[in-house]
């Protein structure tokens, strides 16, 4: 992937990621995830995974959603 | 007498007075490393889109905004493995962040920061007198 492609694709998972993060985080929160966990947002369906480290959530990224684009914020309330 | 076995890597200070050191990729790469306090992550990985085909690692499809000593920048997440500490080979898998841009880096700066993540466990000394940083982990 080119320069351009990955700044792209990173510029649209933040924008679209972020807004999709906003709107899950009641519910984050009404689920128990603890605060300083990591959430992987898969741009293209919405669904996300939530994990402790970022190792943890890369790994469960990718058997639930493949090389599909994501976006990551750790949890904060 | 301490028979405490110590792992220790060292570097050097550099002329504009920069802790650095050589870090030891898988596949036998090896690369220059900025030691940088103001970063609380493992390893940043800062390339020029050419450099970027030579990570020695896995690029994840997962994006963040993560803050740096000088504000934000967007990385991949990324999983790659180092000599660390007087491992015998480089199997001490690091979580490092690469950069989408590379225009923070001015020309001779290290392509690689080291943040305070790996430095967990480790007395570092940076001596300025003598040009030398020394990170040491008793084992």
């Amino acid at each position: 992937m080119n320069i351009h492609a990955r700044t792209g694709d990173a510029e649209r998972a933040q924008s679209q990621g972020d807004a999709i993060y906003q709107k899950l985080l009641p519910a984050l929160k009404q689920q128990g995830v603890r605060a300083g966990f990591f959430v992987a947002i898969n741009i293209d369906s919405g669904e996300y995974v939530v994990a402790e480290t970022r190792r943890a959530l890369m790994l469960a990224y990718k058997e639930k959603f493949g090389r599909g684009l994501g976006w990551v914020k750790q949890v904060e309330y | 007498m301490n028979t405490d076995k110590l792992r220790r890597l060292v570097g050097w200070i550099d002329n504009r007075r920069r802790p650095l050191l050589n870090i030891q990729f898988r596949h036998g790469k090896t690369v220059c490393a900025l030691l940088d306090t103001g970063f609380n992550g493992y390893l940043l990985w800062e390339a020029s889109e050419t450099e970027l085909s030579d990570f020695p690692g896995e690029l994840s499809s997962l994006y963040e905004s993560v803050e740096v000593a000088d504000g934000n920048i967007l990385v991949n997440l990324a999983w790659t493995n180092i000599q660390w500490l007087g491992d015998a080979a480089p199997d001490t898998g690091v979580e490092t962040f690469v950069a989408v841009a590379s225009k923070r880096r001015r020309p001779g700066d290290p392509s690689v920061l080291l943040g305070t993540a790996l430095l967990a466990g480790t007395a570092v000394l940076v001596d300025f007198a003598g040009e030398m940083l020394r990170i040491e982990q008793p084992t």
